[in-house]
């Protein structure tokens, strides 16, 4: 048997087991082990931002729902959180509750969307938040425990749980976690919060609700408009949910497609344009995959509907290694009334 | 030695007491509200259950709302128009 010399903080993890195991059984768990709250692992929580547990983050009107400080820190120690993460989870669950990310349908539709918390600015190197290698990967604590608070919080005080008001057909892994920052270090333009009205040094926190994650490969590509073909394709899948034209993608462009885009000069307008332009389909192609109904007409064949209305209503952000030749890109969930919602990360309170 | 239990959980706020309007004895001659909220074919749907309605039972269709989204409320504005219009409402889904 292998066994490690350590000096562990409590003198006996059987007593520890005990509690993880209590917690379970309250029901309470995303299936994973929880960390069992302290008084002062959730005073230290609030204390990190500021806040008295009493204090109301937010309302959800269609869940008669309201969100207590108090609440959110339980949830984010059990996450596994350090306090100092507990800034991001604020703004992550203000985000919820603003009326244009609108939580009630992305939160319990039969699409089932991952929210995404996508991280700008200072906070995210200092507190370690991975944007590079692996980025939607395990292994970085804060990147898994901000993403596992927020969807605990959506069970435990939201009731969004599978079955329930969770009423997902698959679900995705993403709803375990989903986190990461922005790489704005290797980065041919301004990064997303600088582009929503922030300023550099200002952090923020994105929330969008994604249905799924499509890997997005491409080696030899080394000029613009072969490379955003191909993720203009991606955009009008056929499969994804989005493809009527009024919802949003976000499109996070990794290592040597970064390098691309950045040698070219191409400005990150121009290649949204390009790729709005390009993310389109026949109505005969809709209507072959009974994406929409009735016969195919003639002109039907040479009838465009395109996918995205606006540049605006694709992001474009980086991350990932420096290396390989892949990107992703992340349909929206699915919706006209949600949002992509981007909030200033506090520390000194609800504001 | 007994240490204190953090529930994560919150309880939906009660909602705000209501009362059932009566049923009616008959409906025949009753007006009859839709409320359509966006799915596929909703509307479709409530309006051929309207037109049995009207066949069988003389019902006269006199709004129909269009909800914002599914996952979307229906607006005090519709329901006062309802209540005014209407003496009984029927939503659907329609996926």
């Amino acid at each position: 048997m292998s066994m490690i010399k350590s000096d562990p903080p409590h003198p006996d993890p059987a007593v520890a087991a005990e509690w993880i195991e209590f917690y379970y059984q309250q029901g309470w768990s995303d299936g994973l082990p929880l960390v069992p709250p302290t008084e002062d692992s959730v005073q230290a929580m609030l204390a990190a931002a500021e806040l008295t547990g009493d204090e109301v983050l937010g309302t959800i009107d269609e869940r008669n729902a309201i969100i207590p400080a108090e609440k959110v820190a339980i949830n984010a120690v059990m996450a596994g959180c350090l306090p100092e993460y507990f800034p991001v989870v604020l703004a992550a669950v203000q985000g919820l509750c603003h009326p244009e990310f609108h939580y009630h349908n992305p939160a319990t539709s039969t699409g089932g969307s991952g929210l995404a918390i996508i991280v700008n600015g200072p906070i995210g190197p200092a507190l370690g938040i991975n944007a590079t290698n692996n980025v939607f990967g395990p292994g970085v604590r804060a990147n898994a425990t901000i993403g596992r608070a927020l969807r605990l919080v959506m069970m435990n005080v939201l009731n969004t749980r599978p079955g329930l008001l969770d009423r997902a057909t698959l679900g995705t892994p993403a709803k375990y976690t989903f986190c990461f920052a922005e790489n704005e270090v290797d980065h041919p333009w301004v990064p997303l919060h600088v582009e929503r009205g922030f300023r550099p040094e200002e952090s923020t926190v994105t929330l969008y609700a994604s249905n799924t994650l499509m890997g997005v490969y491409n080696q030899l590509a080394s000029t613009p408009e072969p490379l955003l073909r191909e993720f203009a394709d991606a955009v009008c899948n056929l499969a994804t949910p989005n493809v009527y034209g009024f919802n949003e993608t976000l499109i996070v462009l990794a290592g040597e497609h970064a390098e691309v885009l950045r040698r070219s000069g191409w400005s990150k307008r121009q290649v949204q344009e390009f790729i709005v332009q390009h993310a389109r389909r026949t109505v005969a192609d809709f209507k072959r995959a009974a994406r929409l109904p009735g016969d195919i007409q003639p002109e039907d064949e040479t009838t465009w509907r395109y996918v995205l209305r606006r540049p605006e209503d694709l992001l474009i952000i980086c991350a990932g290694s420096q290396g390989g030749s892949w990107s992703a890109c992340l349909p929206g969930w699915g919706n006209k009334w949600t949002r992509s919602i981007t909030l200033p990360i506090r520390t000194g309170g609800i504001p | 030695m007994s240490r204190r239990v953090f529930d994560p959980t919150v309880s939906p706020a009660a909602p705000a007491a209501f009362s059932y309007t009566p049923r009616p004895k008959s409906l025949r001659g009753l007006r009859v509200g839709l409320v359509e909220n966006t799915k596929f074919n909703s509307e479709v749907i409530l309006r051929k259950i309207a037109e049995r309605l009207a066949t069988r039972y003389q019902i006269t269709m006199t709004h129909l709302d269009h909800k914002k989204s599914s996952g979307h409320s229906v607006t005090p504005e519709a329901i006062a128009l309802f209540q005014q219009q209407a003496d009984f409402v029927l939503a659907g889904v329609g996926d």
